[in-house]
């Protein structure tokens, strides 16, 4: 069966890299699935969980923003930073919003919410299994 | 006995001093291969940028964005990176000669300027000098991770979009090879030469049109890279700097390390001289006793 090859990559390192079966990313509009012989594809990232499934395991981790590129079953996905689900950090994400409470920048609070919001759910979804 | 005893103190002094500055050439080169490292992890990051940024630009995407633009320049911004520690030679010395001459060239053409100072060695050099230090940043240490850096960044962008200031140049440690690093001026922001270059190289590679699923379209991706980009070029100028500063201490330290060899050794024959002088003339006494007693 094919495969595709996928790497995770921060400014830092290389964080990740599998042959894998199938990767969901965080898209900036919504999830997108990624299988085998997928169209070529450049899309920005939002906050949330990436999945990648391979060997009939899945490996999970939050990112924040960054970019994802398909291209002959390549994956490549770029992101400031990619967090292991537990040691999500709430509270940093908690105290980034108040900090921009009132500060009148209204879309980088909406951003700021939407984030923490994210975070939580994933961390009290992961919490719970 | 009195001479020959000094010398011996004097290399047993030497030989100290040799031991510490063996033990820190030998913490610099474990330090160097470390960063050395970093620089090569970080790689992939930037060329996989640089790649998606020309099979956009192959794509036709607009490429103009706030950091894109150059203004004349009212007011500038000079990020100089020295080190926290000296002993590394001439390592902080040149950095701050040549930052020094650009604030200079740029006052001279009537530019305001505005001078940010990485490392606690530029600090006191441009205090000596009176020079007004608009940030001092000492947390960044030898192992500048990204989180902080892009904080930096986000400020700059953050600056310079607002119009605020109109040119960012960064003086660092340009790491070329193992064997030569050298002190370099460029300009960060805009941003113009580099992106450009990229363009360049896209347009003549084979894989000139490729199509792509865009989302969102090119053009607000092309204006998301940019930022991402200029962050990544200032990472990677603090890695550079850092693989220097350990480059330049392992230098200095093993010059420091063949120069207390060289003294040792002459300081041995001086004492074993002194020594022998010493002997010959106890002998010559007690042969003169001898021949008095006669």
């Amino acid at each position: 069966m094919a495969t595709l090859h996928c790497t995770v990559v921060t400014p830092e390192r290389a964080i990740f890299e599998a042959d894998a079966d199938k990767i969901t990313v965080p898209a900036w509009d919504g999830e997108i699935g990624i299988l085998p012989r997928h169209a070529r594809l450049l899309a920005k990232l939002g906050v949330g969980v990436l999945r990648i499934t391979f060997q009939g395991k899945t490996e999970e981790m939050l990112v924040d923003g960054g970019f994802v590129q398909v291209a002959d079953d390549k994956v490549t996905v770029l992101t400031d930073k990619a967090t292991d689900l537990p040691d999500i950090d709430v509270k940093g994400a908690e105290k980034r919003l108040e900090e921009l409470r009132g500060t009148g920048q209204g879309e980088e609070f909406a951003a700021a919410k939407h984030r923490l919001l994210t975070m939580k759910r994933v961390k009290d979804r992961f919490n719970r299994s | 006995m009195a001479q020959a005893k000094v010398l011996l103190k004097r290399k047993k002094s030497v030989q100290n001093t040799k031991k510490i500055t063996r033990t820190m050439e030998m913490v610099s080169t474990a330090k160097y291969k470390q960063s050395f490292q970093r620089i090569h992890a970080s790689a992939p990051y930037q060329e996989k940028l640089r790649e998606m940024m020309s099979d956009l630009a192959s794509a036709g995407a607009e490429v103009s964005h706030p950091l894109l633009e150059s203004r004349p320049a009212r007011k500038s911004l000079v990020l100089v990176l020295t080190s926290n520690r000296g002993l590394c030679g001439g390592y902080n010395t040149n950095l701050n000669i040549l930052a020094r001459k650009l604030l200079l060239e740029e006052r001279a053409a009537g530019t305001e300027v505005e001078l940010h100072v990485v490392g606690k060695k530029g600090n006191s050099f441009f205090r000596a000098r009176q020079e007004r230090i608009t940030a001092q940043y000492d947390h960044f240490g030898d192992q500048a991770g990204f989180a902080e850096v892009n904080e930096l960044a986000e400020e700059f962008i953050r600056r310079y979009s607002s119009g605020e200031i109109d040119r960012v140049t960064i003086v660092y440690q340009k790491f070329v090879s193992a064997g030569r690093q050298a002190p370099a001026a460029e300009t960060l922001l805009p941003l113009g030469g580099i992106v450009l270059d990229q363009e360049d190289a896209a347009t003549d590679g084979p894989k000139a049109a490729k199509n792509y699923l865009y989302s969102p379209d090119p053009d607000s991706l092309m204006r998301e890279l940019l930022p991402a980009y200029f962050k990544t070029t200032l990472y990677n100028d603090f890695l550079q700097a850092v693989v220097g500063e350990h480059l330049a201490r392992m230098v200095a330290m093993k010059n420091a390390t063949d120069a207390a060899n060289k003294l040792i050794k002459s300081l041995t024959q001086l004492y074993n001289r002194a020594r022998q002088s010493q002997i010959t003339n106890e002998i010559a006494e007690l042969m003169g006793g001898v021949e008095a007693l006669k």
